[in-house]
């Protein structure tokens, strides 16, 4: 007898517990999933600087669709608003670098002049190429601020132009740069079409 | 910290080690630790007096993993320390609570062991980050550095209650 009730008095908190769990579960259900998605357009949108924009640029994609550049591929691009004007666009861009595709995020202003640059994505060797997928890297912030004509030649040095390449990896470092500069040509000639902010909404 | 927990106890630190990288994410985590332990101390309280034996068990085990599973949803639904994966630790927390229930820690006696558990692991927390703080250098941030502090703290406190105990 003892037996048995102690196997009920089991169950019942076995059933009491999932209940509780449930339950729980259906409540933040919808808190956790808003947070899961302001973390996911944080780490996206953190190239552009914070009170810059006042929309949620994910949900305003832009509509490209002729994705191969000289040297990179476009896949797609948001735009940022401040009051309803036009302030930055922020195109997503792959280029290949030394061990694989380089996905990046390339942050412009409504001047065409970049706000940052962040890696997404990359396969290039640790420690060498790598450091472009650190946060703060400071190779990546050091474009900060420049525009297509500013500086006139985008190349390394190596390759007779003004940058710095990353230690040891100069196709890291001559992909990057290319497909930034295409990036800022991109901007440069569909400006128009970019910043234009549709009537519909 | 008194020797028969000691097991127990020491699933605490990968989680001391993880959280302790900044202030809010430490404070944050001890006072969900501090809840977890304390609802499951509770409510075995009730278990202990109406089962025994491996239903007792039972309804421990079933217990943690109900605590750990509400507290790690909350932590999610208030993005409690967003860059710490906090789910890990949990699972351990959980670890914690049955081998703590089983070694007799949530007992109406052990109100004195308890506390000092608590207070104990307040100090190794808040000590870990300070230091980690006063580093201020990136390597500070970094997991290894914290075992090595880590391990300084406990020696350090080894080297004290030997000194302290006359041999």
């Amino acid at each position: 007898m003892k037996r048995t009730s102690q196997a009920v008095i089991v169950l019942l908190i076995a059933i009491g517990v999932a209940g509780l769990t449930i339950g729980l579960q259906q409540l933040t259900a919808k808190p956790i999933a808003a947070q899961l998605r302001e973390m996911h357009s944080r780490a996206l949108l953190d190239v552009l600087p914070v009170g810059s924009y006042d929309n949620q640029p994910l949900e305003q994609p832009l509509g490209i669709t002729s994705g191969m550049l000289d040297n990179s591929q476009l896949l797609g691009g948001y735009r940022a608003t401040l009051a309803g004007t036009p302030s930055a666009v922020v195109l997503r861009s792959q280029v290949d670098g030394y061990g694989g595709r380089i996905e990046l995020l390339i942050a412009i202003d409504h001047n065409a002049k970049l706000l940052g640059v962040k890696t997404l994505e990359h396969r290039e060797t640790p420690s060498l190429g790598g450091h472009i997928g650190e946060p703060g890297n400071a190779w990546l912030a050091s474009f900060k601020g420049l525009s297509r004509e500013n500086p006139q030649v985008w190349a390394l040095k190596k390759d007779s132009g003004q940058f710095d390449q990353m230690a040891g990896a100069t196709i890291t470092s001559r992909a990057v740069i290319n497909a930034i500069h295409d990036a800022l040509r991109y901007f440069d000639e569909h400006r128009q079409a970019l910043l234009e902010t549709t009537g519909h909404d | 910290m008194t020797k028969p927990f000691a097991l127990g106890s020491l699933l605490l630190l990968p989680a001391l080690l993880g959280v302790s990288a900044t202030l809010a994410s430490a404070v944050a985590f001890w006072a969900l630790w501090v809840t977890i332990l304390t609802l499951h101390g509770c409510s075995c309280g009730w278990v202990r007096n109406h089962l025994s034996g491996n239903w007792r068990l039972a309804a421990n085990v079933l217990l943690a993993t109900t605590w750990v599973s509400c507290a790690h949803l909350v932590a999610q639904a208030l993005a409690l320390g967003p860059s710490t994966p906090v789910g890990a630790y949990l699972a351990l927390i959980g670890m914690q609570c049955v081998l703590l229930e089983h070694e007799g820690l949530f007992a109406t006696d052990r109100r004195r062991a308890r506390l000092q558990l608590f207070a104990v692991s307040a100090g190794l927390l808040l000590a870990l980050t300070l230091l980690r703080f006063l580093l201020g250098s990136s390597i500070a941030i970094l997991a290894p550095t914290g075992f090595i502090l880590l391990g300084l703290l406990l020696a350090g406190w080894q080297a004290w209650t030997q000194r302290r105990t006359p041999l």
